[in-house]
């Protein structure tokens, strides 16, 4: 017998199947022989003994093919046995060696979490909003219509009753079109306090048109579409099932009072059901095929769905000639105005959210490969450090399998531990930006990490880690072994080729992030300079609170203008009002009304140069109320109203414009119709007020009007509170509802949240590109610390002998840092220049600031070389603390 | 012998190979022939029937095998019982003689009534 028991099991099996058949013939003949000898010794003849031993021991052949099956069957379940044990024996070594440098494990796990998680975050973006299709039959069919005036800027406006009728009507590259108009606030009373909910009115054929089934109940039929039908029926929106029904299946025939009429729910939409730009909580008819008279009263929204094989480009084309025909027939209203028609994916996710992607996709591309290149060199520098670990194994007879297999559970070791670093991170980024609630970021419910998400951060994990184990084993199977023998354990500095390799390495990662840091500068400067734009309004502690009087009930602009004036009076008198004033919509509110108008007394303008103006209704006090300040003139009084002649203030910008060279007080202006439209007198010149946007090179001309003339029946009460403002949201609610039990207040909000809002877009982009050049910091400061600890480990025995032969630790310590600065300044170099090159890109997204902004581009190189020296501050003081004696002993 | 007695000894067999190897490694011949003496034939069994059971207990890690050589200096394959093993014999040992003990008791029972 062997002495070392399992020494032979090891041996069969490499030497594989034949010897099995073999051994278990041998072992059989043995005992026929024996058995034989033992028959012989009883007294028979050779030949008669083999024959009986053959004969006791039965089928010989029978018997030796049921032990090799059973012999080869063992051998497989061994062999596989074998094969998990060394694989679980090699991860457990991947493990210890890891933990043996736990320097380059968190390194490079870090590195690898940021990649992976940055981009499953993004990726978890991409699919929510442009791998999920939308929920509708077909949607690639579905296009988006809107007339367009090139010349005013309008390119997405809302179309009239009679061109679309037309279009319908005239156009052969749609199957169906289909049309609603724009969600309004609709006041629902019943069961509790009065309520504000959203409506639309579609054309009955919308629904089918996108080829939704209710998820209960019917949809309209044509007959209800009619104009004048008489039934009432409603089909409500999931949401509004599951929240004001608590999604009772007898929801069917329930009556919703809205505006004082009843609606009987003959339906509920399925729960991703939307109407693309148009979110209603309840629709109701259109009454299609109402034609009004008036081709300029545009306020539909118009959906097609294109016949089959019929391109996009098709359809524009026969729409533009369409609205060509228009225009030539009914030149009054349809001068200047075509058609501009969006594939529904399109203008679902808008064109501003494309750009935000293209940039998103860039800043991602970029630290990505910031990643790559940093674990490159880490395990690049491993490799080296490992060159003689790796020749000893091959030397004792590692084959390359093996040697490959052990590289291998490391690399997948390491991506697996920065795979699930990086889904952590990619859930909290996740959380974060739908904390943020990004504006423009359409269908942010859909981004979520799910199955597929995590598929596509574990292939990355994969894939990494497959990579960075391939990496260090070609090496390693190219290097000769003597040479690595030799030179690997304290070679006086490492392949030179090899250390050139990481330097670029270092100084690429340094540009990058100069890039990303010099964008994300720009970025906030440009917020910063935002945040200083005068609004030309007082904001801090006012509410504005909206409200809106149904026509049915206060039928008259007299009686609309009292409730508004008792509503402010008793408003003033609430403990914690400084004052009370109303506007119809408030600076920065979100929506504009505006009208033409000509300065009385003047020659009629072309009409395609026609002066505009935005207009707003406003109480006396308002500005003053506002801070906004009265330049000339007066402001309203109480006198002006519906029975006083019209007066009017305008704004500064509007005076200069119309009269740059006199005072506009007293003149009188034509509003609405340039040649019937009522008149105006100028009474007032107020300040310039941001009231759509902050980042307008210039304002937009305003008129006020006073309330108590127009009657205006949506209004925004705006109050000065002495304390926090939004405390008098429950008093002033009271006050309405003292006035008018019927009456929702629409929406109330602190007006410093109104500007905030206006702010929102850019701060989400500075948060996003200031993450990514966050990351890309870490990075850069992981990689050159990564590389300066290689190059001191390896240069241990050099630095040992300089200490030797009496360098000062000073001078070390110089050396190396010197060293590091050396690359990050050409990292600094090369980063600037291309920032020089590709801010320009940012350009649309920058505030009264250049793309070569200094400030910025200094802040970035500061920045990074701060935490490039932090980075290589600890492989230098390693440097100045190597041991002469030990290392020189090590030889 | 028919195949309804293998089933049957089947079991026997394995306990009884458990038993031999546990005085030392032997090879299959020297079981086979050990077996024999100590029933005095009385299993009436193929001798060949023997190698299936041995490689099946060694499949399942109850004896292990080893090459070495005999007295008369011949190549042989020696079995002997791993932990296993000896805790499989252990296993059949205590099962037998209840088994053993209740046949008995029922034996002496009837034997009583009759």
């Amino acid at each position: 017998m062997s002495p070392i028991p399992g020494l032979r099991r090891l041996f069969r099996l490499a030497a594989g199947r034949s010897t099995a058949t073999d051994d278990v013939a041998e072992e059989l003949e043995l005992h026929v022989t024996l058995r034989a000898e033992e028959l012989v010794a009883e007294g028979r003849s050779p030949e008669q003994a083999r024959a009986e031993a053959l004969r006791l021991f039965g089928d010989l052949s029978d018997i030796k093919r049921t032990v090799t099956a059973i012999d080869r069957e063992r051998e497989r379940a061994m062999r596989r046995s074998e094969w998990f044990d060394s694989l679980l024996g090699d991860f457990r070594h991947a493990m210890r060696s890891l933990r043996r440098s736990p320097g380059f494990a968190i390194g490079t796990a870090l590195t690898l979490g940021l990649g992976i998680g940055l981009n499953t975050a993004i990726f978890s973006v991409f699919d929510g909003v442009l791998l999920r299709p939308l929920p509708f039959v077909e949607p690639d069919q579905l296009v988006r219509m809107w007339s367009t005036k090139a010349d005013r800027g309008l390119r997405f406006f809302s179309v009239s009753t009679a061109d679309f009728e037309d279009w319908k009507a005239q156009a052969t590259s749609f199957e169906r079109m289909a049309a609603f108009d724009r969600q309004t606030d609709l006041t629902l009373t019943g069961n509790t306090d009065p309520e504000q909910i959203q409506g639309a009115r579609v054309s009955a054929n919308a629904f089918t048109l996108l080829g939704v089934k209710p998820a209960l109940g019917r949809l309209f039929s044509a007959e209800e579409d009619r104009p004048g039908a008489p039934a009432q029926p409603l089909v409500i929106s999931n949401a509004t099932w599951r929240n004001r029904f608590g999604a009772d299946s007898g929801v069917l025939g329930r009556v919703m009072t809205l505006n004082g009429k009843p609606w009987t729910v003959i339906g509920v939409m399925p729960r991703d059901f939307f109407v693309p730009g148009n979110p209603a909580e309840v629709w109701m008819p259109l009454g299609s095929g109402n034609v009004v008279d008036d081709r300029g009263n545009r306020f539909l929204r118009v959906l097609g769905r294109l016949k089959p094989g019929v391109s996009i480009d098709a359809a524009r084309a026969e729409l533009l000639t369409i609205s060509r025909r228009l225009e030539a027939q009914y030149p009054a209203s349809n001068t200047g105005w075509t058609v501009t028609a969006l594939s529904l994916t399109e203008s679902v996710v808008g064109e501003q959210f494309k750009s935000a992607v293209t940039i998103l996709l860039g800043a991602v591309a970029l630290v990505l490969l910031i990643a790559c290149v940093n674990v490159a060199t880490m395990v690049l520098g491993r490799s080296t450090a490992r060159a003689r670990e790796l020749a000893v194994r091959a030397a004792l007879g590692a084959g390359t399998g093996r040697l490959g297999r052990l590289l291998l559970a490391e690399g997948l070791l390491l991506g697996a531990i920065g795979g699930a670093f990086g889904v952590a991170l990619a859930v909290a980024l996740v959380r974060l930006l739908h904390s943020l609630e990004p504006p423009n970021l359409p269908r942010l419910e859909l981004v979520t990490v799910n199955g597929s998400v995590l598929a596509l951060a574990a292939l990355l994990s994969i894939g990494s880690g497959l990579l960075f184990g391939l990496v260090p084993l070609r090496r390693a199977s190219r290097a000769p072994l003597t040479q690595a023998l030799r030179e690997g354990g304290r070679g006086v500095a490492g392949g030179k080729s090899r250390q050139r390799t990481q330097r670029v390495l270092v100084v690429a990662e340094m540009t990058l992030a100069v890039l990303l840091l010099s964008g994300a500068g720009l970025l906030i400067r440009s917020l910063i300079h935002l945040q200083r734009v005068d609004l030309g309004f007082e904001s801090r502690d006012r509410l504005a609170v909206r409200l809106t009087l149904p026509r049915d009930r206060y039928a008259g602009v007299e009686q609309r203008a009292v409730f508004y004036s008792r509503l402010l009076e008793r408003a003033r008198t609430l403990p914690g009002v400084r004052g009370a004033a109303a506007v119809s919509v408030v600076p920065l509110g979100g929506f504009n009304t505006g009208t033409v108008f000509a300065v009385e007394g003047r020659p009629l303008p072309d009409p395609a140069s026609t002066p505009d103006a935005d207009v707003r209704a406003a109480t006396p006090g308002y500005f003053r109320l506002m801070g906004i300040p009265l330049l000339a003139g007066r402001d309203f009084t109480e006198r002006d109203d519906s029975a006083s002649a019209l007066v009017a203030v305008i704004s500064t910008t509007t005076a200069q414009r119309y009269w740059p060279d006199g005072n506009p007080l007293g003149a009188r202006i034509r509003i609405g119709n340039v040649e019937r439209g009522p008149l105006a007198e100028v009474v007032g010149v107020v300040g310039d007020v941001r009231h759509l946007s902050l980042e307008a090179p210039e304002h937009r001309p305003m008129i006020y009007f006073p309330q108590r003339s127009t009657g205006s029946p949506s209004m925004t009460i705006v109050l000065a509170a002495s304390g926090d403002p939004a405390a008098l949201t429950a008093p002033i609610r009271r006050e309405v509802i003292a006035l008018d039990p019927g009456l929702p207040l629409s929406s109330v909000r602190v007006m410093d949240d109104v500007v905030a809002d206006a702010f929102t877009q850019r701060r989400f982009n500075v948060i996003v590109l200031g993450l990514f050049a966050l990351a890309a910091l870490v990075l850069a400061g992981i990689g050159l610390y990564g590389v300066m600890a290689y190059a001191v480990s390896q240069r241990n025995h050099e630095l040992g002998v300089r200490l030797a032969l009496g360098a000062q630790r000073g001078a070390v310590v110089r050396m190396v840092l010197g060293e590091s600065l050396r690359l990050v300044l050409g990292g600094v170099v090369l980063g600037l220049g291309g920032a020089l090159l590709l801010n320009g890109l940012l350009s649309t997204m920058l505030f009264e600031v250049k793309p070569n902004d200094p400030m910025a581009l200094a802040g970035a190189s500061a920045l990074l070389v701060g935490i490039a020296l932090l980075g290589s501050f600890l492989p230098a003081r390693r440097a100045a603390r190597v041991d002469p004696l030990t290392t020189l002993r090590e030889e | 012998m028919s195949v309804q007695s293998v089933d049957l000894l089947q079991g026997t067999l394995e306990f009884l190979v458990l038993k031999t190897l546990s005085w030392g490694p032997m090879h299959g011949f020297a079981i086979a022939r050990w077996i024999r003496k100590t029933t005095d034939d009385a299993l009436e069994i193929e001798e060949g029937a023997l190698y299936p059971a041995l490689h099946r207990m060694e499949r399942r890690g109850w004896i292990e095998s080893d090459w070495g050589v005999t007295e008369n200096n011949r190549r042989a394959k020696y079995y002997q019982t791993t932990r296993l093993g000896k805790d499989q014999l252990r296993r059949e040992e205590s099962s037998w003689t209840r088994y053993v003990s209740a046949v008995s008791k029922i034996m002496a029972g009837s034997r009583a009534s009759a």
